[in-house]
Formats: C-alpha cells, structure tokens, sequence
C-alpha cells in the first residue's frame, strides 16, 4: 500500500469536484503516481446535499446529515434539506430552512461551506486511516463550471474557506480543463482533443492540446473553453418531470398546482414538497435507466394522499423521452423556463453542440484528433450519436470514470502545486479570451489577448498605451472591464456593446488633478492569476499618482 | 516485447454475486479497473441479468438490481452457481442453458471495454475460474466466452490464486527476496479462502508451494449482506409501527444495495435510514451500537477464521506467524467493508496487511496481468506456477463404454481439493455378477493421458445377469493421502430391487505423487 510523501512543499492538498447533483474528492498519490478518489460514506460519489435538524443535545443549535441520507431524507424532511446548492452560489438570497416550527436562513455559500467541510473532515479521516498520513488536508483544488461568473467563482472560494481550507491555499480550477488532465495524463502523442462535459447542472465543452515533452511528459494546454451554466443533467430530469406532470394534470384535471405553495387547493405545502423530491427522485432513477434499457417505469403510488388519493403509474419509453417537449414552468424561474420552452432532449444536445462549435471556433479549429465524454449525463446514449455523427468518429469515455475525472484531474493539478518539481503533467495555463477595457466611444480595447501563457507567478500585461482623460478638469476616470467571448477578424475595435462582450467589472480612479482634456495619463496593468482571476490596476501618472485596484473582492464587497 | 497499446487486453473475474473487468494498460504497464456503472466509478457490477419481455432486451448489472420489479422483466441471478449445477433457465419461454446466459452477461461486461477506447479491439482475455473448478465448470465457462462471441479471444483460464498472487508479484517482482512466505486471504461472496505460500522466483517465473489452505462457507460477505437486508427489515417494521405493508423483497433488495455502502464502509457512525419505498415514508435513526452489535460477530468470525488458517500452516502462535510471514494479500469484495480492513489490520499489524484500491477487482486485475505475460508484453515477468500439496494433480476415475467407444468419467476432478465434496457416479455393469468383479481406477492427466492407477475387486454382489447391476460409486478423501471409494447397488427396476450391497475401499493415494509432474 502506497503512502503518500512527506517531504511536500506546501502542505497537503485535496482536489474537489463540488458538483451540482454530486461532489467528488480525490488526492494524488506520489508512491504510485496516480491520483485516487476517496471514498466519502463508502462511496465515490458522494451526493451534494445537507440535511439540517435540531441538535438532539442542545435544541437551540442546529446539527448537520451530509450525503446520502441527507438527499433520502429529503423524501421526509424537504423543508430542512437543500440539495442543488451550486446553482445558488452567487445569489444574494439567502435560503430558509425549517427545523421543527424554527426558521433559520443561510447563505449559499455557508451551506456550500458545510458540505465542503464535511468531505475535508472525510478526506482528512482517510488520508491518516488509509495513508497513513499525519495532519490533514491545508488547501484543496476546486473546480468551477467554464462559464461561471467571477462572483461565482469567489463565492465557492469563500465556501472552501468555510469548509475549513487555508485562506490562501484555496485554488481554482475550470472543470473541463481538470477533466482534460485526467485524460491527458496517459497520452503519449501529440494532439487535440474536445472534452464534452455534460455534468448535473452545467455542460462545458474545453479544446486542449496535449504536446509530449522530450522527457516524456504530457504537457497540456487550454485552446478554449465555452459552455452553459444553466443546462446539465437536472433540466433532463424536468423533461421526465414534465411528463409525469401532465400525466398528474391530467388525473386531477388540472386542479392542483404542486409548485404553487400560496394555491389553496386542498393540498398541504409540506405534502407539496414531499411529492416534488419524491418525483424528482424518480425522475433521476428513470433517466439513468433508459440509459441502458428502452423503457422506464415510474411509479408513484399513492403520489398524493389529500385530499385524494392520486397514484401515477406510467410507463416512458426512449423514443418519448427524447421527443417530449417540455410544457410546464415546474417552479423555474420565467427566465429559465423560456430558455427551455417547448425544447426536448435532442434540442438540449444540439445547444450543447451549438456550445462545442462556439469552443472550437474560439480555439480557432474544426475538427479534434479525439473526444471525450465527461459528466454523468454524457451517458445518455443520444449524446454518443449526435457526437460521432457531428464528428464522424467515436467519442472516448475514459479509464477514469467519467463522474470521477474531475476531480482526479484537480488532484493532478494538486501534485503541481504540492510538488511543483516533482515530475508530472504539466498544465500550461493560457488566457481564453480576450479582456480588456472600455474606452471612448464605448469601444473594447484589448489589452489581453486569448491563448497567452499565464505564468506561475500570474501575468501582468501593461496597456501598450497610456488612457488619457477625455475632457477638461475631470478628477475621475471609470475603468470598465469586459471581456470578449467573440473577437472578431477585424482591425476595428468592436463596441462593448456588441454580442459576446461581458462586462466583468468597473470601478473609477479618482483623485486624478484637475487639467486639460488628454494631459493627465493614466497607467493600466491587468495581471490574470492561473486561477483565472483578474486584478486590474490603473495609476495616475500625474504627480498625484491615485491608484486604484480592481478585483473581484473590491467588486463585490 | 510485443506491443499491443492499441488493444484491449483483459482480465475477467466472473463471480456468482459480483463480477469485474481489468484492462491491462500496456502503455502504462499496469492493469486498470474497468467502470462498470456507467460512469459512476464503481469497478463491479452484479452478475444479474434482467430480460425485458416487451422490448426483448437484456438489463445487465447495477440497473438490473436497482430496478428489480420496475417492469415486467425476468431477472436472472445466481449464474455461476447454476452453471456448476447444469440448471437451465427460460426466461423468455425458450430453455436456455446457463452457459448461454452467462454468454450474455460476458457480451454485456465487455461492452463497457468498449467505452475506454471504442476504436480498439481486444487482444486477448484471461478469465478468473475458482482454484477447485473441475473439467465441467471449466468447459461450461468457455462454452459461455464462445457464446459471447470472445471463444477466440479467451487466451486462458486462470485460478482465482494465480490471479491474486500474479497480481501481487507483478507489483513486488523487482522489490521482493528471492524467497520469501506470503498469506492471501481472499474474502469473497459465497466463502473466505485463506493461503500460506512460499515462494521463490526463478528467472521470469514465480514458483509456488502453497503449504496451507482453509476455507469457511460461513463467513463469505453474501451472509452478511443478507443479514443485514434482515436488520434492514426488522428497522423498516420498527419504524412504520408494523402499520404498513410488508415491504417487497425487490424493495428491500434494492434499499440493501444502496445502503450497504453506508452501514460497512465507513467507521461506525449514525446512519438515518430513510424508508421511501414505502407511503408515506418512514425512518429508523440506527445508532452506532446498533452497527457495533451487528459487525461485532462477524469481526470475532474473521479473527478466528485467520487464526485457524494459521494453525492449519503449521504456525505454533501468532507471533510465530507474525514473525515469518512477510506480506498479507487482503482480496475480495468483503476487505471493501470497514471494519473487516481494520480486523486484518488489528490482527497483523498496519506494515505486513496490504489491500487493493479495488479489493473486488484484484482477481481481474491479476488475470489481464497474466493475460499480458502470456501475450509477451511484459518484461521479466512471465508466469506463476502453484503447487499445491492439498490439489489433486489428475483427474481418477473409471472407463466406461458409451456406444462403441469407451470414456474417461472421473470420480475425483484435477485442481479439486482433497477435501471438497464429489458427485457419485452412476454406471452399470457389462458382466455377469455370480463372481467377484474387477474394476481399473484410471488417472488422466493434464496432457490428456490415460493411465492406470490401482484396481478394486467388487465382491458379493447380488447375483444378477449382464447389464442389469447399476451401482452408485463416490470418490471421498479423508486425508490427503487417503481416498475411500462407496460403491452402492442401486437396484434395476422392479425385477432386480435394490439390494444390501455396499463396499468400501480405503486406498493409499497421495493427491501429489499420483500425478507429481501437473499444475493447475
């Protein structure tokens, strides 16, 4: 049994995939250079959920079931459990939770900051039981959809640290590019290659290239990345809920509305709930199956007991399972429920191929030398075909487990930071796409290209020209950040009005002195970290020299 | 060195409750377990099959199970058992032998191969057979590999040790003594197994001597898996009050399956079982004496289970044992619960137990690296042969004439342990009985020859014409070196009823020098 090196750098680190529907923790092992899912409750895939229930020694405190039990006692107690708690992370709502008659709130991040926790107390109980390891798990590698949001992106920082992670040991990581490491860390050959990640709650899609270096190593680099935050396995259960439903409306003839908790029609709001994560559960297990079988049952009898009796039993087929188009809100907000209106299964895979294209054009590419399949909702069989028929040629599942690849591809990354000399994969960071800020004229001048290598040390890119103030006696200046999801083959400067520019932040300098139009000059520095975060720098060169700094954590305070 | 990176080379563990695939990765030179839950990172799958009636199609696996009584299916469980037994099966009106529907589940197993590398064909596969599988079984299970369309491919069967030690030594090959005593205990479905080798390498060849070997149908993790459906059960009756239904067993089964993880791979804590199978839904809050009391027996069986292993091999005390054994292989699906890692660990200490990532997949993982040596990928390394005192070295039976021709049928199988228990055979005699009758016990060999090994004289037989004196004749060992053959009148119809006769020989037979010169 291997063990794991003592003599690490930075301390120990964990990688995480903190996914919608599940979560998976892994850790590389330097005796047999591998990295290795760990087990949390006995099981590889541990589910994202927490149950809240009243602390059996001291009621007035709040104690926690994680996992497993806490997504089966959602059936029971809907009220005190959250589940899906990735999709909330950036929201400003807080969620309420019910414990007995008590209401508590939480932020996302807190209860993501539970869950993480949990599966840190777990990993920590393995790495000293398993390998033998004194002391626990400092810093972790976390992983985050391509597309999040930089507000996302430091709020599931913020989880990490909750969980009990080191402030500064917190790393992120995209998904697909982790998926991509776990691919690409076997390969012997030069190539590229599309990572399709269709996960529970967001699908990416990632071009890498993979070039062996002369000591044999894989080294790896991002071409692109493109994906949806909000299409994933979860909005293929709706299209089975949405059957189911209609099959409901249909035997209570439209007179029960189970997502509308205010509705008196005779059906309680707990009983409300407890039918929802009873139906979604099914939906879930009948998804799966038509994976592999052409025809599921879902069978919820009774499925309502007040004010009577409803019972669904009704058999779905394939061919209906990918054909239904979904009719029913099923309590999404208005804004989601129209990106889904009327769509099917085979319109939610073309939007994930419509996303494959944008990634490939980004990378500026047409075809791939392999593809491979990553996210438990790959398995459906439909994405295989409409893959290899886009591509004419078969998609690759993985020696790692497309559900685990995630997070042993964050373990690998783990070893980079841990053992930085220690020979491995190496992962060449590179910018994705072009950010830059907002000038005269609302107009995008580019001060970071795509594709540059963003070095360990992070990338520190000075404008080639110095901003001048565009009229007399201003004392401010706003620096407006975008970034560009599609440049155009244009010398122009595009607006930042136009399609794909993303305004990430903004913020003003001020304190410039006063003086004509075009005198006072103003320095901008961008300098990207490998973790994708941005931190803008813009100083008056007057003798004044105001400096302001933009980042995340400035922006969102 | 051959070089086979392109191509599958596999291993294959098909067990009666669980079954597993290992690819041999010739690029990384170490063997891989292969997904077999559509993705979700489990290396197993249950040997279960389920046919659809109305879209005529097989289920296979961890689907299978869960969705036990989802449709109007047949499920099919027990394979491996039922094709030792020669049973048949139809589960869609026509008989199918379980050879055929093993062939079916091999077909199903391997495609998920196919999800690695869809581009790649397969070199060649080494299947796990059990250490005292006989002819029968052994041709049974390639006649299944045939039917799967992969008869061309079966580079070999494999025994269950060769693939444990195989597996162990191709890791230690560089890093071990030349000589050196090593334990396996193999904790499957149906029984433990336990082993004391010695060992010393020769070349590219591991050379064997198992010197002790014990097993405990009592302790295999099945029992305890169903004793705790049964706990499962009792809690679910606590729970609802004895108010609602008796749950189905389908219900139960797969409420087991999902909670077994919880209750044994992990120290124990609390567990909420959630009962929502049922309506409404109840729970049962298990505290952590309610898994000490269940786990505890089973820790008291293991430990006395090594215990006795030990003593078989000779070893005065345990320190004594502790002091010459040098590693102890933990294999099978029973070392994936907790508290059954933390009693070999308790018993011999952190340093000399060794456990796989993937204790259920370690056989396969031994047969593709075997597979691997056989096709020459692997340098240095070649084969490994066992012997062992406690195996018989050739097959001992009788002649008998079957049409024109006349066929080996042998009492006691090559590979069979002394002490496993034999089916009789049944033969009827081609001579008069008015006189003492002379029969040939024959040994046949691995080659396939025939030779003879001792003759018995049959005397005061009811005295009966030609052709009408069926006797009933079983093979027993009492000890290694001593077999009784009970030769039984069986009667023949109501002309000749059964009559007293019974005869019992004790011959002088050692299981290793009547064949010295075969291997498994």
């Amino acid at each position: 049994m291997g063990t794991l090196g003592f003599d690490l750098e930075r301390g120990l680190f964990l990688g995480i995939d903190f996914g919608t529907t599940n979560s998976v923790a892994s850790v590389y092992n330097f005796s047999d250079g591998e990295a290795r899912t760990i087990p949390i409750d006995g099981g590889n895939i541990f589910p994202t959920a927490v149950q809240f229930e009243a602390d059996p020694e001291d009621d007035t405190k709040l104690s926690r079931i994680f996992g497993t039990q806490a997504r089966e006692g959602a059936v029971i107690y809907p009220q005190s459990t959250i589940l899906s708690v990735k999709r909330l992370l950036g929201n400003e709502e807080k969620i309420e939770i019910i414990v007995g008659e008590k209401k508590y709130s939480f932020t996302p991040e807190q209860v993501a900051g539970d869950i993480i926790g949990y599966i840190k107390q777990k990993s920590d109980e393995y790495a000293q039981e398993e390998l033998n390891i004194a002391g626990e798990f400092s810093g972790c590698v976390i992983t985050v959809p391509a597309n999040s949001t930089d507000k996302q992106k430091k709020k599931i920082k913020e989880s990490a640290i909750l969980g009990g992670f080191d402030e500064n040991n917190v790393y992120l990581r995209l998904e697909p590019a982790a998926a991509a490491i776990s691919y690409a860390v076997n390969e012997t050959s030069d190539k590229r290659a599309l990572v399709y990640d269709f996960g529970g709650g967001t699908f990416d899609a990632c071009v890498i290239q993979v070039k062996i270096e002369e000591i044999g190593e894989p080294s790896i680099s991002i071409l692109s990345s493109y994906g949806d935050n909000n299409l994933g396995g979860n909005d293929v259960d709706k299209i089975i809920i949405d059957m189911v439903y209609e099959e409901f409306k249909r035997l209570t003839g439209g007179e029960i509305d189970l997502f509308d908790d205010e509705i008196d029609d005779g059906v309680s709001k707990r009983q409300k709930k407890v039918a929802l994560v009873r139906l979604q559960q099914a939906a879930t297990q009948a998804k799966e199956r038509l994976s592999t079988a052409k025809t599921a049952k879902v069978v919820l009898a009774p499925f309502l007991q007040e004010p009577r009796i409803v019972s669904v039993n009704m058999e779905i087929t394939r061919e209906d399972f990918l054909a239904h188009r979904r009719v029913n809100q099923l309590g999404d907000s208005d804004e989601l429920f129209e990106k889904f209106r009327d769509k099917n299964v085979e319109d939610m895979i073309g939007d994930t191929l419509r996303s494959v294209d944008k990634c490939l054009e980004a990378a500026g590419l047409t075809d791939v030398d392999e593809i491979f399949l990553v996210g438990g909702s790959s398995s459906i069989p439909r994405v295989s075909e409409l893959i290899k028929e886009k591509f004419n040629k078969e998609p690759f599942k993985s020696r790692v487990s497309p559900a685990l690849s995630i997070s042993q591809g964050a373990a690998y990354y783990c070893n980079m930071i841990m053992m930085p000399t220690v020979k491995g994969p190496v992962v060449q960071e590179k910018t994705i796409h072009p950010i830059g800020l907002e000038i005269a004229g609302r107009r995008f001048l580019e001060i970071v290209a795509s594709g540059v290598d963003i070095p360990k040390e992070g990338l520190a890119i000075e404008a080639k020209e110095l901003l001048t103030t565009n009229f007399d006696n201003v004392t401010s200046m706003a620096i407006v950040v975008y970034e560009n999801t599609s440049p155009e083959k244009s010398d122009k400067l595009q607006s930042v009005n136009s399609k794909g520019m993303i305004r990430l932040a903004g913020t003003s300098l001020r304190g410039i002195p006063q003086g004509e139009k075009g005198k006072e000059k103003v320095k901008v520095i961008f300098n990207v970290g490998q973790d994708n975060m941005l931190r803008v720098t813009a100083r008056s060169m007057s003798e004044s020299g105001a400096v302001t700094e933009l980042s995340v954590d400035e922006l969102y305070k | 060195m051959k070089n086979f990176d392109a191509d599958f080379i596999l291993g294959i563990d098909l067990g009666n409750d669980t079954s597993s695939i290992s690819c041999f990765n010739a690029r990384a030179g170490k063997p891989e377990a292969v997904d077999l839950s559509g993705g979700y990172g489990k290396p197993s799958a249950p040997t279960v099959l389920q046919y659809l009636r109305e879209t005529s199609e097989w289920v296979f696996g961890e689907y299978a199970v869960q969705n036990e009584g989802a449709d109007n299916e047949v499920l099919i469980s027990d394979i491996i058992r039922n094709l030792e037994n020669g049973e048949r099966a139809a589960p869609y009106g026509e008989s199918l032998g379980y050879a055929e529907i093993l062939g079916v589940y091999i077909r199903e197993l391997v495609k998920n191969v196919k999800t690695l590398n869809p581009n790649a064909a397969i070199a060649g596969i080494a299947a796990v057979a059990p250490s005292w599988a006989g002819e029968r079984a052994k041709s049974d299970l390639r006649a299944a590999f045939k039917e799967a369309g992969l008869g061309d491919k079966l580079i070999g069967l494999v025994s269950d040790r060769q693939c444990i030690l195989g597996r162990y030594y191709f890791d230690n090959y560089q890093k071990k003594a030349a000589r050196s005593k090593i334990m396996t205990i193999d904790f499957g479905s149906r029984e433990a197994r336990a082993g004391v080798y010695e060992a010393s390498i020769t070349g590219a060849v591991v050379n064997i001597n198992c010197t002790a070997s014990h097993f405990d149908v009592n302790i295999g993790a099945r029992a305890i898996n169903d004793a705790a459906r049964e706990l499962f059960e009792k809690f679910y009756h606590l729970a609802d009050g004895g108010t609602s239904a008796r749950p189905t067993r389908q219900a139960l089964d797969s409420f087991a399956y999902k909670h077994r993880d919880l209750l044994f791979q992990r120290a124990l804590k609390p567990i909420r079982l959630y009962f929502n199978f049922t309506y409404p839904p109840t729970q049962y809050n298990m505290s952590a004496r309610d898994i000490k009391d269940f786990v505890t027996p089973f820790e008291v069986q293991l430990t006395d289970f090594i215990e006795t292993a030990l003593k078989k091999a000779g070893f005065g005390s345990k320190e004594a044992a502790l002091r010459e054994i040098d590693d102890v292989i933990c294999v099978g699906g029973g070392f994936e619960m907790d508290w059954a890692k933390k009693t070999a660990r308790d018993f011999f200490g952190e340093k000399r137990v060794l456990f796989y990532k993937n204790a259920k997949v370690a056989a396969a993982e031994g047969a593709s690296v075997v597979a691997a040596a056989r096709l020459g990928t692997i340098e240095n390394f070649k084969e490994i042969i066992i012997r062992d005192k406690n195996q018989l070295r050739a097959d001992i039976g009788l002649k008998v004439r079957c049409l024109k021709n006349e066929l080996f049928t042998p009492l006691a199988e090559r590979n069979s342990f002394w002490w496993q228990e034999r089916p009789p055979k049944y033969v009827i005699l081609d001579e008069k009985t008015d006189a003492p009758v002379t029969i040939t016990l024959w040994k046949r060999d691995a080659a396939g020859d025939v030779s003879r090994l001792k003759e018995i004289t049959l005397q005061n037989l009811p005295k009966r014409p030609r052709g009408v004196t069926k006797l009933k004749i079983a093979a027993r060992f009492d000890a290694r070196d001593s077999m009784t053959l009970l030769a039984e009148d069986c009667g023949f119809g109501e002309l000749f009823p059964k009559g007293s006769y019974s005869q019992r020989f004790t011959l002088n037979l050692d299981v290793n020098r009547d064949a010295p010169d075969l291997n498994a």
